[in-house]
């Protein structure tokens, strides 16, 4: 009892203060999740049933983001998919009789086919090279250093252990038979073939040799089975490949010099090997007799860049599926001629990099075909797609799972932006002018619009009882809805593509265009902003800033910057625009468009893991001066640098006490949190910095830090928020401490006294440059359940409403909502609050602070692999929008205080009219009774 | 001679110091079926510098290989129910000892100790929603302000029919005192028509001026 009480007070005391929650009938409308995997590995994707009872069969497939999933090829939403170790897009997939194995890095793991339910894992010193699942399930693995182990089809222990002699072999492929697994390996530079018992792991026979001097590693690509063995030769210019056979005869094919990839595929006894040139593409087939390849028919190049082939078998005829860019072709390996042409519908050309397909023969003659493709196109790499018998069944926008950066871009009002000639005028004359103009714009508008509107009202007003959602937030394309619920993340790709996401509509892709020219790759992004009203400027790490319509996807503007770019900024100018500001490589600056008149700017730059430096730079100048530079103490390394958003209004200068006095916050725009970590003392230190005069306002140390873990920073306001893995082991802490991740909150006032502004006094303009004195700053300490991947703080227009901590949890992949004022440092430790701290609204401090699921504003998505938040006020001072990219892409609408602004759907517009009514009836029936009775009553007393 | 012991002892510990921790989620009160919890529930163990993490198995186990020596905090993620967390301690021989741990004590404080293999037990269902209270009438009618409006209903209807029935001389005294009362309710002006509300606000108690008080007599002379 007593531990439920232990475990159960903090929570009941969340659940008195927490307001924010999710209702049951916002979740799933006023939230959006595409739930994303990534880029397709080729040689780990298949078509497999999840169970030997099953008819339908599922995609397998594990990516480059080193996630294995499921699809359903109905309409392509994931059945599971599980997150695997990391390893640098590298991994092997199998399937096995009802369950998936995977190898990424050095650790392998059974699954579920249904389910995606772990069966066993297993963690190895060495990676793995190749593996094989046997009849029974049990799992051969090939690792790096040469070894081979059976591993047991229950738990993954190994079976046996076979390890080569030679150190100086290199392990290649691994091929499982019925009895036997054969081991290929390059031994003293020749190939070599071992085969071992699958029951002993002893060696079968003796090693034979297959060929000399094969490429290591081979530069073609094997989407085969275990029955055939490839490989390169003389750098790739000769293709080898032979079925594994107890007399092994290979074949060969020379690649022409122009041929840029070169694919084998291989099933049951047909080998189809695709060359890919830059112009076009063809296929040679070759038939497996009695162990030998023989070739039998080559099929015509076709023009275009991509394409890829699959083989798909159906009875006793193996088909071959050729996915060019404008059809998809079928074929049977028997004949050379076409089966049946599938031409992709106008406008939806697929550019394809990998394919699995396959091919069913109805009894009408006609085949019932479906191929799973990955596509490319510049910037976005790995969408994927069904092609059902030419039609795209659907598409998963896989590529915006490498999002790197985002800005948001204000949509346009329809009711200013088609008067913004007429309201210039207004500004620029006298009242009176101004005045008679805007009665005779109003009369105007009343002659055009109003008969429209007199006649849209009933249908307004049925619309407003009788439908869920506002009808006035449906407007489309770049025109802002009535509460500016929906805005434009234009987000840039790892490998350069632009896009635009409507955040207020279900994550629809808008735009989408190109950073890069094809023999150029994405060096990287150093920002993106919003620059103009729908303009957004892009500045590349090798030094280009591009312009783009925010709305339409062109490309306004392009500009060689003459470096890369190691910092920008976006700055007001003094004549009421905005201007990047680039530090390029080369020690000089470049501010666009130029602003001779931009007074200086003070930018902050990481220049190594020792050094931070503060810039200085102006319109005029292109040679930024470096102002100061901060340098941690000895052995310290800089871990990250963040400075308060740039939409970070105060609604507030101070706060009013429970005694109606007030502490001033120190505020200050310049703000900087640098933190750094000692690994040899197990320390992490926070250090507060004025970015404008190198100052330091304050500083922390903590001991017993787990340096290997990251600490994440959110800053806003007058306040900072990290977190770090606490540990006491390392250090031991007088009176010891907690083991667990701790979330420390400072917060920043002027002075320590109410009615006191410390040092600046009476000061209406505070400098940073004069000395704006030292912070009281106060601190407090929280042991958090969960590890914090990023911390976002939300942001409304006026930031009247109260702010809160988004903080992102990547154990159980979601996005959890803690109110600032739960993480007040003035809460009261040891003690009950008094009655001036009960006014406002302190309670006591309670080390932990347990989850709340409720305030869990992903709900029950899962929501993951995310790296960034990035919020932006709505039109509504009570809503603040969310955006999280990272793998999965998340929006969502936020109302710290609740949606006080706006009737929620809690308001019955009905029981409203409803009650009027009745109280109208009944006032119009009891009104006369009422007088008659008064009447009655003064007759009667005479 | 000790040399060598010294020698097998240390290659002893370093052989061991990897140890295999399993444990398991069995069926309990809050969770009859363990086989419903999500395939993605991980199970981590942390201390500096070492975290390993593994996921539910489908036949609800878990277990950590080569766990090196430390004393860990052992965390369970999962998106449908909240486990406690505990302390694993793994020795240098390789022996696992399991306590039951708070957040925010002290480390050096160790809990109730637990067997091995590890038990979970989940403390609690996450519940993410809130339902909208939406308009309910009984619940209205449960409110203790509309109980008392139904009552004096009741009875402003029923009293006049209870009066009916009552003595006849109880009666006539009672309305002689209704008389009375009203009577005097004519002499004496309206408390409410005397009322200042701009002295009232201005925090005076009493009118200055003495000449309304004839007015509104004059008024409520009208009124008859």
């Amino acid at each position: 009892m007593r531990l439920l009480s232990r475990l159960w007070l903090p929570c009941l005391i969340l659940n008195v203060v927490s307001v924010l929650a999710i209702f049951k009938d916002d979740a799933y409308h006023t939230d959006w999740h595409i739930p994303l995997i990534g880029p397709s590995i080729a040689a780990s994707t298949f078509f497999h049933r999840p169970n030997a009872e099953s008819r339908a069969s599922l995609i397998y497939t594990l990516t480059t983001r080193s996630i294995l999933a499921a699809i359903n090829p109905k309409d392509g939403e994931l059945v599971w998919r599980q997150p695997l170790a990391e390893s640098n897009g590298t991994g092997i997939a199998c399937g096995g009789n009802g369950i998936i194995v995977s190898a990424t890095g050095s650790a392998v793991a059974s699954f579920d086919a249904a389910n995606g339910r772990l069966f066993w894992e297993n963690q190895f010193s060495s990676k793995i090279v190749d593996l094989g699942v046997t009849a029974t399930n049990a799992v051969v693995v090939l690792f790096e250093d040469g070894a081979v182990r059976l591993l047991k089809e229950q738990t993954g222990d190994v079976a046996w252990e076979w390890n080569f002699v030679d150190s100086t072999d290199v392990p290649i492929s691994l091929h499982v038979a019925e009895s036997t697994v054969t081991v290929a390996l390059s031994h003293i530079s020749k190939l070599h073939l071992t085969t071992l018992s699958l029951a002993t792991g002893r060696e079968v026979g003796s090693p034979l040799s297959v060929a000399g001097h094969p490429d290591i590693p081979s530069t073609h690509r094997a989407l085969h089975g275990d029955d055939v063995l490839s490989w390169t030769e003389r750098s790739g210019s000769i293709l080898k490949f032979m079925p594994l056979a107890p007399t092994p005869a290979p074949a060969f094919v020379d690649i022409p010099q122009d041929v840029i990839e070169t694919t084998v595929v291989a099933l049951k006894d047909r080998i189809a090997v695709h060359y890919k040139t830059g112009a076009n593409s063809w296929v040679d087939i070759f038939t497996v007799d009695a162990g030998t390849a023989v070739k039998h028919y080559s099929l015509q190049p076709k023009a275009g860049a991509h394409s890829a082939i699959s083989l798909s078998t159906s009875g006793d005829v193996t088909y071959l599926v050729w996915t060019s860019t404008d059809e998809t072709l079928l074929y049977d390996t028997n004949r050379p001629e076409i089966l049946e042409t599938y031409p992709h519908p106008q406008g939806q050309s697929v550019n394809a990099t990998l394919a699995i397909s396959e091919v069913v023969a109805r009894l009408d003659g006609s085949w019932a075909m479906r191929s799973f493709v990955s596509s490319w196109a510049l910037g976005f790499v790995g969408d994927t797609h069904l092609i059902r018998n030419g039609e795209i069944a659907w598409t998963r926008p896989e590529s915006l799972s490498s999002i790197v950066a985002s800005t948001w871009v204000e949509l346009l009002d329809p009711t200013t932006e088609g008067i913004v000639e007429d309201l210039n005028v207004e500004t620029h004359t006298s009242i009176g002018a101004a005045y008679i103009h805007r009665v005779k714009r109003h009369l105007n508008e009343l002659a055009e619009y109003g008969p429209d509107w007199v006649k849209a009202l009933p249908q307004r007003i049925y619309n407003a009882f009788l439908s869920v959602e506002n009808t006035e937030s449906e407007r489309t394309g770049k025109w802002k809805d009535f509460f500016g619920f929906r805005k434009f993340a234009v987000v840039v790709t790892a490998e350069g593509g632009l896009a635009a996401i409507d955040v207020g509509k279900n994550g629809e892709v808008v735009w989408k265009a190109s950073l890069v020219s094809p023999p150029v790759k994405f060096a990287g992004i150093s920002g993106i902003y919003e620059v103009r009203k729908g303009t957004v400027a892009i500045v590349a790490a090798d030094g280009e800033y591009i312009e783009y319509d925010a709305f339409e996807g062109n490309e306004l503007l392009r500009a060689e910057l003459g470096a890369p770019a190691l910092t920008s900024a976006l700055v007001d100018t003094p004549s009421e625009t905005k201007a990047v500001v680039v530090i390029l490589d080369n020690g000089k600056s470049v501010v666009l468009p130029p602003s001779p008149d931009l007074g200086p700017v003070y930018l902050s730059i990481k220049e190594s893991s020792r050094l931070v430096k503060g810039l200085r730079v102006t319109g005029l100048s292109h040679h930024p001066e470096t102002t100061w530079t901060f340098v941690p103490p000895a052995s310290e390394e800089i871990t990250s640098v963040v400075s308060r958003p740039v939409h970070d209004p105060v609604a507030s200068i101070g706060r009013v006490l429970g005694d109606r006095s007030v502490i001033y916050k120190y505020l200050n725009q310049h703000l900087l949190v640098i933190t750094t970590i000692n690994p040899t003392l197990s320390t992490a230190s926070v250090y507060i910095l004025d970015a404008v005069s190198g100052a330091v306002l304050h500083s922390a140390t903590h001991s017993g830090v787990d340096t290997s873990q990251p600490i994440r920073v959110g800053v806003s306001e007058n306040w900072v928020v990290y977190s770090y893995f606490g540990d006491d082991d390392v250090v031991s802490t007088p009176g010891g401490a907690a083991k667990g991740y701790h979330l420390v909150v400072s917060e920043l006032y002027e002075s320590e006294f109410a009615n006191d502004r410390g040092s600046l006094g009476q000061a209406a303009n505070v400098s940073s440059l004069t000395g704006a004195g030292k912070p009281y700053v106060l601190s407090q300490s929280y042991i958090f359940p969960s590890p914090i991947e990023a911390f976002a703080v939300s942001s409304t227009k006026q930031g009247i409403t109260a702010r809160e901590i988004l903080i992102l949890l990547p154990g159980t992949a979601g996005i959890y909502t803690l109110p600032k004022r739960i993480i007040d440092p003035r809460r009261p430790v040891g003690r009950e609050p008094d009655n001036a701290e009960k006014e406002e609204g302190l309670f006591r401090y309670q080390p932990v602070i347990e989850i709340d699921p409720r305030s869990i504003i992903t709900h029950e998505r899962k929501v993951l692999g995310l790296k960034k938040m990035e919020t932006t006020p709505a039109e509504l001072e009570s809503t603040s929008i969310v955006f999280a990219y990272g793998l999965d892409l998340f929006g969502a609408r936020l109302a710290p205080s609740m949606t006080f602004d706006m009737l929620g759907k809690g308001f019955g517009k009905i029981q409203l009219v409803g009650t009027v009514v009745a109280l109208a009836i009944g006032a119009a029936v009891v009104a006369p009774m009422v007088r008659r009775k008064q009447i009655n009553s003064r007759w009667s007393a005479m | 001679m000790k040399l060598q012991l010294l020698a097998l002892s240390a290659y002893l510990s370093f052989a061991a110091a990897l140890t295999t921790i399993r444990g398991s989620i069995s069926p309990s009160q809050q969770l009859p079926n363990p086989s419903v919890l999500p395939a993605d529930t991980t199970i981590t163990l942390t201390t500096s510098g070492a975290q390993y993490y593994t996921r539910l198995r489908a036949d609800n186990t878990f277990v950590f290989r080569n766990v090196s020596e430390g004393s860990y905090l052992l965390d369970t993620a999962c998106s449908t129910h909240h486990f406690a967390p505990l302390r694993v301690d793994v020795a240098r021989d390789g022996e696992v000892k399991v306590a039951q741990t708070f957040r925010g004590n002290p480390w050096s404080n160790v809990g109730e100790k637990k067997g091995v293999p590890i038990e979970l037990q989940p403390v609690k269902a996450a519940e993410y929603y809130v339902t909208r209270e939406g308009f309910n009438p009984m619940k209205m009618l449960g409110s203790p302000m509309i109980l008392i409006a139904i009552f004096s209903v009741i009875s402003m209807m029923f009293l006049p029919k209870l009066m009916d029935k009552m003595d006849p001389e109880f009666m006539a005294e009672l309305e002689e005192q209704k008389k009375k009362r009203a009577a005097t309710a004519q002499n004496q002006p309206n408390p409410l028509a005397n009322f200042d509300m701009a002295s009232f606000l201005a925090g005076r108690s009493k009118p200055s001026s003495p000449a309304p008080p004839a007015q509104e007599q004059e008024r409520g002379g009208k009124r008859k």
